[in-house]
């Protein structure tokens, strides 16, 4: 059964992202480009649903894409990461392959930079169609171990997965050591064989390892099989729990509708607390998701709607209901509730009707 | 009869407004120069609803959220702004 692979596609240039998306979704493997014009959103689509790329550009406003990728590498570990950027310079490179991104890529200007863009693209989703380690894509931590071992070699392992790094020492085919940051021995090994993805390294050791782990190879795999089968168990109850929406505005959110932000904000405005301590303590009167500065725009509402409700009732013209923004990079539907609005941000690949209709539907589930 | 005459007299009702419909296009300063709305739709209504929607497009812009245009919906009545280089023209409607 064929997966169809999400991409997300993040950059701060909105001509870009529309580019890219129609290059992308032609790619053979057919994958569904969600978009994001800047790293609070794409960490927010990140959240709402999974993918199976990311592909960034470095230089952007607010949180660059050095920030992003240190936040996607420590929580999506197994998410595929390329970057795509006008900053080719080699120091960027290295500090992104530092953080553990799959593919680092120039802008590409030509026909034949853009052809070789997408073909890396597709053989990233491949790879993580098939798992496994760079060099040998389709093989697991595992089938490496025990060929190792089967040909009786002597070498040490160094494997990296984002800027996690581990080690496990063979010696004539057998695991004597393993080392996993403050872990060593079997503790380490059981940590570093449940990794699916990474890179690594045979290298030749000379210095004397103290020998840890005593199991034969043929017992040691077989524990080693079974805590990654329990693994693989205890994982797949845990993603079906993080499936969930943890945040109650994130269930507001239409896959696939092109919404950039959704912000709720009570129509109360709090009055400044005299006591700064207290204004540390108030709750929070809006709830975000997808937005980097849901203050500015809380303050941007209440001010504009109060100015307008105000102006509503100088021409009596009864309850403000709606308000409806059209921009060059992103339209905004409000809607007035009796105590609270709902503002969402859509994108511009949604007409007007379009996203009308999913503003609808959003204000449906908000209102039940 | 004097007193009567007193009693009589009517309280000087407040002054009802039909909602306009029409546009109206404003410069930077919100300054109105070109109108299309009845006459006797007070001038400074008409500039209340200028500058509210100029405020409105800047704080949007300051907020980072840019905006080209906007509808707002009132029970019974629409307003559609567009920028205009620095200022608008702005939509009036009342709802049937």
């Amino acid at each position: 059964m064929s997966i169809t692979h999400r991409i997300l596609l993040l950059d701060d240039d909105p001509d870009i992202v529309d580019t890219y998306r129609e290059l992308l979704t032609r790619l053979p493997s057919k994958p569904e480009v969600r978009t994001a014009t800047s790293g609070a959103r794409a960490l927010a689509r990140l959240e709402s649903e999974p993918f199976s790329l990311l592909v960034s550009d470095l230089n952007m406003p607010r949180m660059d894409g050095l920030q992003v990728l240190s936040i996607v590498r420590r929580k999506y570990p197994h998410l595929r990461i390329a970057v795509m950027t006008a900053m080719a310079e080699g120091q960027f490179r290295t500090r992104a392959y530092e953080m553990g991104v799959d593919l680092f890529m120039s802008k590409p200007s030509t026909s034949q930079e853009i052809e070789q863009f997408l073909d890396c693209v597709e053989s990233l989703l491949e790879q993580r169609d098939h798992g496994g380690f760079r060099g040998i894509q389709t093989k697991s931590l595992m089938d490496i171990i025990q060929f190792e071992a089967l040909s009786q070699s002597t070498c040490l392992l160094k494997i990296q997965r984002g800027n996690k790094e581990s080690q496990i020492w063979i010696q004539d085919g057998n695991i004597i050591d393993a080392e996993y940051m403050d872990l060593v021995g079997m503790e380490a090994l059981l940590e570093i064989v449940a990794w699916k993805t990474g890179a690594f390294e045979i290298l030749p050791y000379d210095e004397k390892r103290p020998r840890r782990i005593l199991a034969s190879t043929d017992a040691l795999l077989l524990d080693l099989a079974t805590a990654l089968d329990e693994n693989e168990s205890a994982n797949q109850a845990e993603s079906a729990i993080s499936e969930e929406f943890s945040q109650s505005i994130s269930r507001l959110v239409e896959p696939d509708k092109g919404i950039e932000f959704i912000l709720t904000i009570a129509k109360d405005r709090p009055p400044p607390a005299k006591d700064p301590a207290k204004n540390q303590q108030k709750l929070p009167h809006y709830d975000s998701w997808g937005l980097e500065n849901p203050e500015q725009v809380t303050e941007w509402i209440w001010n504009s709607m109060a100015c307008m409700e105000r102006l509503g009732s100088k021409l009596e013209t009864g309850v403000l209901n709606e308000f409806e923004g059209i921009g060059p990079h992103q339209n905004l539907s409000l809607f007035a509730g009796t105590n609270a609005y709902l503002v969402v941000g859509f994108d511009r690949s949604q007409s007007r009707a379009q996203w009308s209709h999913t503003m609808k539907k959003i204000v449906a589930k908000w209102v039940s | 009869m004097g007193i009567l005459d007193f009693f009589s007299k009517k309280a000087p009702s407040s002054k009802l407004i039909p909602l306009p419909k029409g546009s109206f296009t404003i410069d930077r300063t919100g300054r109105v120069l070109t109108t299309t709305l009845p006459r006797n739709f007070p001038k400074e209504l008409i500039e209340e609803i200028g500058t509210s929607s100029l405020e409105l497009f800047k704080n949007a812009q300051k907020a980072q959220i840019a905006l080209t245009e906007y509808t707002l919906s009132y029970a019974s009545f629409k307003i559609t702004a567009k920028e205009l280089r620095g200022g608008a023209i702005i939509f009036l409607s009342p709802k049937q």
